[in-house]
């Protein structure tokens, strides 16, 4: 307002207010301000003349008592004002329409009285991304998303308080899809008789997400500190993952977690810890989660993430599919997901997976301290794994992973204990390997090792619990059973144990080898009543096992064979062989149908001086081990003959007898001339021959057995093929054999009338056999039931006690090949 | 003018209500003040319809009114102020604007 000076055209006075002031100034003083009071009161009903006087720069003039008077221009532009002031609402928003444009919040005005938008600025278009008109248009309750009723209440509880609303934050999706927070403030404007209200959103995103990334790194480095404090305390890698787990769920807020090792063998997962994570869904990840690309879950992020060695992550589930049992971790709540991998020295042992409830939460901040964090677990695992190594070599045979000596003391203790309250035997077995010694000699250390390592796993698979084993010493294994209730038991079970053990081809350096063993066993209580004795006890019966060449010896039994002279079984054999101690009993086999004997099986009875009569299950394979076989099969095998001749000769009913023959004498070069001197120059008693051989033996190198049995076949001798069913014939090769019976084993028998499965089975063996045109012959039948049943299925011939046990040649000549004769 | 350019100067200003000549001074005052006088000057408004007694007490009776309360002499103007430079001038402030 830079008027000019006023002119003084009127009254000739020169022109406020520097003159004034001066004129004021200069003479101020009681005079002077008497002089204005008197001029004031003069023209007070004049102020126009004063609004000349003073250029209209002048608002009011105040009389003697101090009482200020408001000149008429001024009074006026004053009730413009307050006018103004009170002209609130719609008309002063739209006479600010182009500041709000200006403004970045979003502005609607919405008439309460017909729910219409008065006015709508330019960043409420832009958000809305509408033209004005077409935002004009609008119902606004649709603009805001609400039920017009619901609009139309809250805008009359605003107008009842009127005030301010408080602000309200509101998370939304934004066009783009991406999260929106905005900011929704509120106000009731009366103008007139209508009201409007006042909407405006700020769009508060920005400020959000950086609280909300504080509180989300809060979280993450309590789970940090929480972990690391963890890592100095925890000793086990059980411990670690379990309670690194719980730090998650309880310091991070991340209401499941789950952590896992990778296995390299299998490719897969195995979980090791969990919080808040489902059974189904862990068994999921332990059996279906492969590691590998291809595989069907194999793009899912933890397998990725183990694959690519860097965090993978899911900020929002609802968007993304890779991700398994989605639709579960959905409903509990879970937005987002992060996989960390545990790398120790650049390969990736274990991954850590992370669940959030938030949208969004692993951004770069989390992301690298979480990194941080499995980085941390690693180191730990890593340690962990190296202390555990010192506490596993001190416990464990690191070869064979079997318990150590001193871990099996400690083991073997503590059952002693058990059995001793439950008032139990115990029985305590050292086992060592023969010739161990020489295969390490003769294929190296390393196969040695391997022997040893499988020799293990196979002790491992019959023992059942290894927690029961032990390595205690270069060739020796130990096992302790530590619940026995009959000892007789123990021996049975010991004895087809070692039978299954010699029978086992362990495959060492592309050799096959078949290892014997031998057992020392010693019991408690009766050969010590602690660890240290019995197992003293136990070596001393081994010794003496090994020095008796029985198979194992009881620490008890073991001073009877001391008493014995400590004549070693292989020797007291040989002098068997030597004083005619061995004999051939005769078991008929007969007819089905016709009751008939067919022939007899000459079986090896060893009469034992020392010991009467020694089951042939346990010099059998000891003459098999020393080789002793070969002569005492050709003993066999003449003695058959011999007896043939002999019945024929004398007149008996001369049936075929059958003899065994073992692998050591199929595989002799001289066993077919063996054969041939046995049989002589008689032609006739090659048809009283008849060799057995068990299946097992012939399928071990099938096409030198054919070789084999077509030159014994040749020379008239009949073959059976023995314990059929035990070994793994193959179908095209018992086609091809040159046998004649087939001889169906016991086991079977014994099944047939136990399950419909061993029914089928028996049945399968008699027709197939048939159509070979095979004779069966079934072995070990001991009741009226199995042989009814072999009758219907058609079985040719039976053997067993049903109808005769082995008996001595002079009972077996008098009671059926007499009678036989008799009978013709 | 060495004492002087460290002194500060004390205006006291005499308005009524938010009137249009008021707010005007009040405005013009400030921003004379910011451009001459940057931290060296204190004002004081004072509303004659709210403390009609010391308009009285100083002899106040028009608005707006300038009062230059320090440094001596002590001056007074009446008006809207926006003659800047005779306002200057009566306030002994000229001799900088020169």
């Amino acid at each position: 307002m830079n008027r000019d000076p006023p002119p003084d055209a009127k009254s000739g006075r020169r022109a406020l207010p520097d003159e004034a002031a001066e004129s004021i100034d200069s003479v101020s003083g009681t005079d002077a301000v008497g002089e204005i009071s008197m001029v004031i009161r003069a023209l007070r009903d004049a102020d126009l003349r004063l609004q000349e006087l003073t250029a209209g720069e002048v608002d009011s003039v105040s009389d003697r008592e101090g009482r200020a008077y408001l000149l008429q221009p001024a009074q006026d532009r004053w009730r413009e004002s307050e006018a103004e002031k009170h002209r609130t609402g719609a008309e002063t928003l739209l006479r600010f329409a182009a500041a709000m444009d200006a403004t970045s919040d979003a502005i609607y005005l919405v008439d309460r009285s017909n729910m219409r938008f008065i006015y709508v600025n330019e960043a409420a278009c832009r958000s809305q991304e509408q033209t004005r008109a077409e935002l004009l248009a609008l119902p606004p309750a649709q603009v805001f998303g609400l039920a017009p009723a619901a609009l139309a209440l809250a805008y009359d509880a605003l107008i009842a308080m009127d005030t301010e609303s408080n602000p309200e934050e509101l998370l939304s999706r934004g066009r783009d899809g991406g999260r929106l927070w905005l900011e929704f403030r509120r106000r009731a404007q009366r103008s007139g008789e209508r009201w409007s209200i006042v909407t405006l959103v700020r769009d508060i995103t920005a400020r959000k997400e950086a609280e909300t990334r504080i509180i989300h790194l809060n979280r993450v480095h309590a789970v940090l500190s929480g972990i690391n404090t963890l890592i100095v305390r925890v000793r086990t890698r059980h411990e670690l993952f379990t309670e690194a787990c719980r730090v998650a769920a309880e310091q991070g807020g991340f209401p499941m977690t789950w952590m896992g090792m990778v296995d390299r063998s299998t490719m897969k997962i195995v979980p090791a810890a969990a919080v808040g994570m489902s059974r189904e869904f862990l068994e999921f990840v332990g059996e279906k989660l492969s590691l590998q690309a291809s595989a069907p879950f194999g793009q899912t992020l933890t397998a990725r993430a183990i694959r690519e060695g860097h965090a993978v992550w899911a900020n929002d589930l609802e968007a993304v599919s890779n991700v398994v049992f989605r639709a579960e971790l959905l409903e509990a709540g879970i937005r987002s997901m992060a996989v960390f991998p545990l790398v120790i020295k650049a390969e990736v042992v274990g991954v850590v997976a992370l669940y959030a409830q938030e949208t969004d939460f692993f951004h770069a901040g989390e992301l690298k301290l979480l990194t941080e964090l499995t980085g941390d677990i690693a180191f730990a695992i890593d340690h962990i794994a190296k202390q555990e190594r010192l506490d596993y070599i001190a416990y464990y045979d690191v070869l064979t992973g079997l318990a150590n000596r001193s871990l099996f003391f400690e083991r073997t203790a503590q059952y002693i204990r058990g059995a001793a309250s439950r008032r139990r035997k115990l029985a305590l077995f050292l086992i060592d390997l023969e010739r161990f010694k020489n295969i390490n000699d003769s294929l190296g250390r390393p196969a040695g090792d391997a022997l040893l390592r499988q020799v293990a796993q196979w002790l491992i698979s019959h023992v059942g619990d290894v927690n029961l084993l032990a390595r205690v010493g270069a060739d020796h294994f130990a096992v302790v059973l530590p619940d026995i209730q009959r000892v007789e038991e123990v021996a049975r079970q010991l004895e087809t144990t070692l039978q299954a053990f010699l029978g086992h081809a362990f495959v060492v350096a592309d050799a096959v080898l078949r290892i014997a063993a031998k057992v020392g066993v010693a019991l408690y209580p009766e050969d010590g009543t602690d660890v240290d004795t019995l197992f003293k006890n136990a070596e001393s019966a081994l010794k003496g096992a090994k020095t008796s060449g029985v198979r194992y010896l009881c620490y008890a039994q073991e001073m009877t064979v001391s008493m014995a002279g400590r004549l070693s079984l292989e020797s007291r054999l040989r002098q068997a062989l030597e004083r005619g101690e061995f004999a051939l009993h005769y078991q008929p086999k007969v007819n089905l149908v016709s009751g008939e004997l067919t022939g007899a099986e000459a079986l090896l009875r060893w009469n034992d001086p020392l010991t009467e009569l020694v089951p042939p299950n346990s010099f059998i394979p000891i003459l098999e081990e020393t080789g002793l076989i070969l002569e005492v099969g050709r003993w066999a095998l003449n003695e058959a003959v011999k007896d043939y001749r002999r019945w024929r000769e004398t007149g008996l009913r001369a049936v075929r007898i059958a003899v065994n023959v073992s692998p050591l004498q199929l595989r002799n070069r001289d066993f077919l001339s063996e054969i041939e001197r046995a049989l002589g120059a008689d032609a006739a008693a090659a048809a009283g021959l008849e060799l057995e051989i068990t299946e097992s033996v012939i399928m071990e190198d099938v096409r030198l057995s054919i070789a084999s049995l077509r030159a014994i076949r040749a020379l008239g001798v009949r073959i059976a093929i023995d314990d059929f069913g035990t070994g793994f014939s193959s179908l095209s090769y018992l086609a091809r054999l040159p046998v004649h019976n087939l001889k169906i084993d016991r086991s079977f028998v014994i099944d047939m009338t136990i399950t419909p499965e061993g029914l089928a089975l028996v049945s399968t063996i008699i027709n197939l056999a048939h159509s070979l045109k095979l004779n069966v012959v079934a072995e070990g039948v001991e009741t009226e039931e199995q042989s009814r049943l072999l009758r219907v299925l058609n079985c040719d011939e039976m053997q067993g006690y049903l109808f005769s046990k082995p008996l001595p040649r002079e009972i077996f000549e008098a009671k059926y090949l007499r009678t036989a004769r008799a009978g013709e | 003018m060495a004492v002087s350019q460290r002194a500060m100067f004390k205006f006291q200003l005499y308005v009524a209500a938010d009137s249009l000549n008021s707010a005007q001074a009040t405005a013009n005052l400030g921003a004379l003040c910011r451009e001459y006088l940057p931290g060296r000057h204190e004002i004081e408004i004072i509303d004659v319809f709210l403390e009609p007694q010391r308009a009285l007490a100083e002899n106040i009776r028009m608005t707006p009114t300038l009062l230059k309360v320090s440094p001596r002499p002590a001056r007074r103007i009446i008006g809207t102020l926006s003659q800047t430079q005779r306002v200057l001038d009566t306030l002994g402030l000229s001799a900088r604007v020169a």
